[in-house]
Formats: structure tokens, sequence, C-alpha cells
């Protein structure tokens, strides 16, 4: 981690990265209610689902994502977002309506809405990478940095190729490129802009927040490069369809997928059995759970290239649930009960280097949240997990698990308010003893 | 104790200056900067700091100056640090020495 580099001063405020993370359970909650609709699983070209898959990925993944790089990438890079506490108000906002007014696409398709909900995700999208690009030139390079270069590459091409499907169905007779567009912009998004970016930052963060070994350097230094070189040549297998070089090119791909993917799930469970204080940690077991999830999102995917018929699809869907649902949401989730106290606990240690007895008003991690609302949170969402891989098979399994889902979204904004609440008191605390000491000098 | 390797930033560790030794190796963030800065809090203007760590507190350098501390930090064979801290001699007079809470070298 380039630390040395590292000024508190290019760290953002508390709450920009937190306006992000408050929002973010939102999306969840509108997420949630998708689950309880009729018809929601008939197909993965059901509008209701679109909807759904959009509002967890742009509304809940994409927003956390955006939130938390506001205060790593200084941490990984060295350098921090230009004026980052007051472009982000605009950035969240522009992002909030789009997200907001997206589904209207699929509920209510019309030129306008499509025009209209573009500007307000694609322009902030591009201002975020081409602003994670400036960040990254300008500082020095590392493994992490190197993999969030790759992600926002696969960014780029996720947002381009989403913008040529609808173009190509809103004013073209009949999309060029059909079903194989929908597949490279699902490839790019989750498969690199998600996956490489959770990589990249986990080669810190598992080390360095839960005391285990280094992730080994040929790990760092060949697993995102040989992953983001395996999309492209998927992609260009896609494109090609079905010549022989085309197919030889996705099963290598698909291949090397298999490789970077399973092997990093097992390297990160490794990783995290080599803790050196093996204390209960509810992050350590959502990503324990996360990284099992990812190894089963894969053997689903292989399970359901046995079968034919109308399985297939369901077993599809269900590797797509494990994927997003079992893998990258569990991941975050953790993550987020790790930052969110971290980051407030950082703020409060800025402030209190003021004076030497204000340092005795610091909290601890615990005090900021009590483990115990992570233990509920982890327990309540494994369980919401097993509905949400048994909703595509009956209506019933997807009403309570959207019903989970909410429960854990409004859970998620507790815990926000909670820790942003005792932040603010002791902010307060703070304040007050510098004013007493102020006036006593 | 591993052999010491490099002594990288700062001025030299007052010779004899009691020691008070604080080991955050274990700890996970931010456990270890808390744990330095409450020993700070305690530490009189006649003892040394040495606070064994897995990597170097970047953060905390920047903070120490301010807070009229000097601190030299050493790279150990092991991969560890080890960063002595100090009270900066301007700040003694208006220090008053206190017990530390800590163990003590022997």
């Amino acid at each position: 981690m380039n630390l040395s580099g590292l000024s508190l001063d290019n760290i953002p405020q508390f709450k920009t990265p937190m306006r992000f993370f408050m929002t973010a359970p939102i999306f969840g909650l509108l997420g949630a209610f998708i689950f309880t609709l009729p018809d929601l699983w008939l197909s993965r070209w059901q509008p209701d689902l679109i909807a759904l898959t959009h509002l967890y990925a742009l509304g809940f993944i994409l927003m956390i994502m955006c939130g938390a790089l506001t205060q790593v990438l200084p941490v990984l890079s060295g350098k921090g977002f230009p004026m980052v506490d007051s472009s982000a108000v605009g950035f969240h906002a522009l992002l909030t309506l789009g997200i907001l007014l997206f589904p209207l696409n699929f509920f209510l398709p019309s030129r306008f809405t499509v025009l209209l909900t573009t500007c307000l995700i694609v322009v902030p999208l591009f201002v975020m990478a081409s602003s994670i690009i400036y960040v990254l030139l300008k500082s020095k390079s590392n493994d992490s940095t190197f993999a969030i270069k790759l992600a926002v590459t696969c960014l780029i091409f996720t947002i381009v190729s989403g913008l040529w499907q609808l173009g190509s169905y809103h004013w073209l007779e009949a999309s060029v490129l059909g079903k194989l567009l929908t597949n490279i912009h699902l490839m790019f998004g989750l498969l690199g802009w998600v996956t490489l970016t959770i990589i990249g930052v986990s080669f810190q963060v598992i080390p360095m927040f839960h005391v285990t070994p280094e992730f080994p350097k040929w790990v760092r230094k060949w697993l995102t490069i040989v992953h983001f070189l395996a999309l492209l040549m998927l992609a260009s297998g896609l494109i090609q369809g079905d010549s022989i070089a085309g197919q030889l090119a996705i099963w290598l791909a698909l291949v090397c997928l298999h490789l970077t993917l399973i092997g990093y799930a097992i390297t990160g469970g490794w990783l995290l059995g080599q803790r050196k204080r093996k204390v209960t940690d509810t992050t350590v077991n959502f990503w324990r759970l996360g990284l099992s999830m990812l190894v089963s999102a894969v053997l689903m995917f292989d399970l359901s290239l046995l079968f034919a018929g109308e399985l297939k699809p369901q077993l599809q869907m269900v590797a797509m649930l494990l994927f997003i649902f079992g893998a990258v949401v569990s991941i975050i989730l953790g993550m987020l009960l790790k930052i969110i106290p971290f980051l407030a606990f950082l703020h409060l240690q800025q402030m209190s280097m003021q004076s030497m007895k204000t340092i005795g008003l610091m909290p601890s991690m615990n005090d900021m949240l009590e483990p115990s609302l992570g233990r509920s949170l982890y327990r309540l969402y494994a369980l919401a997990l097993v509905f949400i891989l048994a909703a595509p098979f009956m209506k019933v399994f997807s009403v309570l698990a959207g019903v989970l889902l909410g429960i854990i979204c409004l859970a998620l904004f507790f815990i926000g308010t909670t820790v942003w609440k005792r932040y603010r008191a002791k902010e307060q605390a703070m304040l007050s003893l510098q004013r007493v000491e102020n006036v006593s000098l | 104790m591993p052999e010491r390797l490099t002594a990288s930033v700062g001025e030299a560790v007052p010779e004899d200056a009691h020691r008070v030794f604080l080991d955050v190796s274990l700890l996970e963030p931010p456990e270890p900067m808390r744990e330095i800065l409450s020993a700070l809090s305690t530490l009189s203007v006649q003892e040394v700091l040495a606070v064994t760590h897995r990597r170097e507190p970047f953060p905390l350098y920047q903070q120490l100056s301010a807070l009229g501390f000097h601190y030299v930090s050493e790279k150990l064979k092991d991969g560890h640090f080890t960063i002595y801290i100090w009270h900066n001699c301007l700040d003694c007079q208006v220090t008053k020495p206190q017990e530390s809470g800590i163990g003590k070298s022997q």
C-alpha cells in the first residue's frame, strides 16, 4: 500500500462516502419490492428482471463502490480526487436521479426516457471513470491500482455496450448484434468492473484489516491481467460466433476465467484462514460466504451447460444470482461493516490530533458499531440468500426473498445512521473540549 | 529480538531515556493507531515509546510533529518495524512527566 504518499488532507469528509452508502439501501429496498412482482422470473429478458438487475448493479453495488473509491483510492494510490467533496455532491445527485428513473426504460419505454436516463447516468459515470484514470496516472502504480485501471477500462466497455444496445433498440429496426451486446455488457460489467475492483481492493484490505499474510506476489502480478485478457478473448469469441476460431477463443477464455475466479476465491479463503488472531469477525464471515458463493456461481454455470431445455436458463439464472447476491453483495456488505465505523474513527482521530486531551475521547470500532448488529445482519442475509437462490423456481420464495432483502436494506440504513449519529456526538464532544481548552489558554 | 536493518527517519533515539514497549503488530486497524495515541497521551518526557508494528504507520508520522513528538523508525529483519517516539525537547517545559500505564522495559 502506498501510504508513504498519503496525506490525510486528501481524504474526503466523512459525509462524502456516507452519502453513497446511505443511498444504496434505498435502491436495495426498491429492488426488494421488484422481487415480489409476478412473472419476474419468466425469462432473462423480462423487463422487471432487467430493472431489478440494474437497480442492484447501479443503485446498490455501483453506488457503494463509488463511495468506497472516494476513500480507498487515496489510500491505494496516495493521491485524492480533485475537489472530491464538492464534485461528489453533483455526481451523486445526477447518478441517483438517473438510477431512479432508469427502470422507466423497461416499464414505460420511450426515446425521451432513454435520452434522459442515459445522460443522467452515463455523464457522471464517464466523469468518474476519467477522474479515476487521472488520479491513477498521477500516482505510482501498484498491483491494486493496476487492477482498478483494468476495472475502469471494463466499466467504459460496459457503458459503451449498454449505450449501443439501448440505441439500437430504440433507433434501429432491430439490434444489429442482438443478445450478443447484452452478454458483452453483462460480462464487462460484472466480471470486469465489479470483479476486478473487488480483487484490486482486496489485495490491500484483506491483509490490512484482517492481519493475514499478503496475497502471493505472483497472484497479484498475474491474476488481474489474465482475467482481463480472458474477458477480451471471450468478447472476441462471442463476436466471431460459430466459427472455429470463435469457439476456440470462447473455450480458452472460459478456462482462464475458471482459473482466475476459483483461484482468487481459494487464495482469499486460504489467507483468511491464516489470520494471526482468530477473533470472531462478521466481515470475515461475509468474505468466506462471498468467496464460496463465487466458486458455486462458476460451478453452477458449468452445471447449466450439461442441461438443455427449460432447466438450462433457470440454472444460468441461479448462477447469476449466486454471483450477484451470493458473492458480490455479500463481500460488499462485509466490507461496509468494516469501512463505515473505520472511516468514522479515521475522521475523529484526525480531529483528536488538535489536542492530546481529545485523544482520550477516541472511541473503539466496537463503540461505533456493536458487533452484534453485524452478526444479525449476516444471519439475516444468509437466510435471504437461500430464498433468493430458490426464487426462480417458486413464487413464494421470491416474495420471501424480497421481504428479507427489504428488511436487510432497512437494517443497513439503520447501521449507517447509527454510526453517523455516534460520529456526530463524538465530534461535538471533541469540539466542546477544544473550545474549553482554547478559552482556558 | 530480530536484527535491525535500517534506521530510516528522524533523529537519534535518546539513549538514556526510559523505554516503554508497545506491540501492535497483531491488532487490526484502527486499533494500532488508537493504542499508540493512547500510549502517547501518558508518555512522559523522560520516556521513549518503542512500538512494534507490522507496517510503517505513515499517517501517524504526519501527526507526530504537529503533536510535538520526534520519531525514528527501524525496519527489522522479519519485515516488522520498530518506531521510537519521544517528546520534542521544545515541548518538554510544558509537559509534566507522568507515569505510563503501559508495561515498561526491565
